[in-house]
């Protein structure tokens, strides 16, 4: 098995698109069987294994066919699930915060500008859901999932160009938003 | 936000796949450093003191063998540290490149640091000179500069998990080698403490220069 998948790799880094796709259906299972043991949530573990393929896909040009294929995978697999569940506790951590915020906020009479901020997180939300679906999802993927440029590009399939683009309106959307709250 | 199933992304991978230039084995990449290295360096072997150092070291092996080895095995674990962690699946090598580039520092600066002191009066070398320090340590950095460079492009053309880690192994590696020539370079008789401040502590110096470069060879990684 070994040796197909790395002469299937060595065919996939040559342009080969067929070996490629062939190869990457057939590592699919492996792949989830193997982020399942890890990761118990099966949507968390779907997430895992997409940034398991992305990063396989970003580092294929590692791959040396005089080396074997497995050590390879597995360091990748490794690696990337590590980077895609730090970045689901970063986002956890982050979400709790705002909630704690929310729920201390009728407990702590404070002043007006600390009020603000404790409903803040909701209307910014409502700000982020009035934005154009293309614009909101490149915000999220960049800046609230963290993802890199070419990573939330290849999941919305656009080109990094244009991710860039969508994410940029988006800002100054929410700029203009947050400037006209505060003023 | 809308969940794409993973068949879906490996359909768009796919379309996005290019033919790509493989990464060169560790070996040829350690090789091209040395070349840089060799390359600066060829301007101290140019000159018989060179030479007669090596000699001497060889011939009566002592605190100077010893810190060169010492320097000789940072340089190389360090490097190839740098590189074997550029390449998945290349754990077991980095790990060993790891404790020989440890090892070859505590023996660079072990060496000199444990006569001085067991004996403070060991020092016969000219009396303290900021100054000659300073000009080697910056030899150092002139020598090891070239190779760094090599090195961290090197390892940034694969992927760095460890970006920190590899950076630093680079950093110390490469100054290692700016400290051999600087060794064999150095004029009159240096002194163990000289030897100790502005030769032997290369690659700890290099290690600390190189740490921003971590950032490089992470953004490398996400981009």
């Amino acid at each position: 098995m070994d040796a197909r998948f790395a002469r299937l790799m060595a065919a996939a880094q040559g342009g080969d698109r067929e070996a490629y796709e062939r190869l990457l259906r057939e590592l699919l299972p492996a792949l989830r069987a193997l982020v399942s043991r890890r990761v118990a949530d099966p949507s968390l573990a779907e997430d895992v294994v997409q940034n398991v393929l992305l990063q396989l896909h970003r580092a294929r040009h590692t791959y040396r066919p005089a080396r074997p294929f497995g050590p390879w995978l597995r360091t990748i697999a490794r690696n990337a699930s590590i980077d895609a569940l730090r970045a689901h506790a970063r986002r956890r951590a982050r979400e709790v915060g705002v909630t704690d915020e929310e729920a201390l906020g009728p407990a702590h009479p404070a002043s007006d500008e600390s009020s603000r901020g404790g409903a803040l997180p909701s209307r910014l939300e409502e700000a982020l859901g009035a934005l154009p679906a293309s614009q909101r999802q490149a915000f999220e993927l960049l800046h609230v999932e963290e993802l890199a440029v070419r990573e939330a590009a290849a999941r919305l399939g656009v080109s990094a160009g244009a991710l860039k683009l969508r994410a940029h309106r988006a800002r100054r959307r929410l700029r203009a938003w947050l400037e006209g709250e505060w003023s | 936000m809308s969940r794409e199933r993973s068949e879906d992304l490996i359909t768009r991978l796919v379309e996005d796949a290019q033919p790509v230039r493989r990464l060169a084995g560790v070996g040829a990449r350690a090789l091209a450093v040395a070349v840089a290295w060799a390359l600066l360096a060829a301007a101290v072997f140019a000159r018989p003191l060179a030479w007669e150092r090596l000699a001497a070291a060889v011939a009566a092996p002592g605190v100077v063998s010893a810190t060169l080895l010492g320097l000789l095995l940072a340089a190389g674990g360090g490097i190839v540290a740098a590189l074997a962690g550029s390449e998945p699946g290349r754990e077991t090598l980095e790990r060993w490149s790891l404790v020989a580039l440890v090892l070859g520092i505590v023996l660079a600066l072990g060496a000199p640091a444990a006569v001085l002191l067991a004996d403070p009066a060991a020092e016969a070398g000219p009396t303290f000179s900021l100054a000659r320090d300073a000009r080697c340590v910056a030899n150092c950095l002139v020598f090891g500069f070239l190779p760094a460079l090599t090195a961290l492009g090197l390892a940034a053309r694969g992927v760095s998990w460890h970006a920190r880690r590899a950076a630093m192994a680079a950093g110390a590696g490469a100054l290692a080698l700016g400290g051999i020539a600087v060794q064999l370079a150095c004029t009159g008789d240096p002194g163990l403490r000289h030897l100790l401040v502005a030769h032997a502590s290369a690659p700890v110096l290099g290690a600390l220069a190189a740490l921003p470069a971590a950032r490089l060879l992470a953004r490398r990684r996400s981009a």
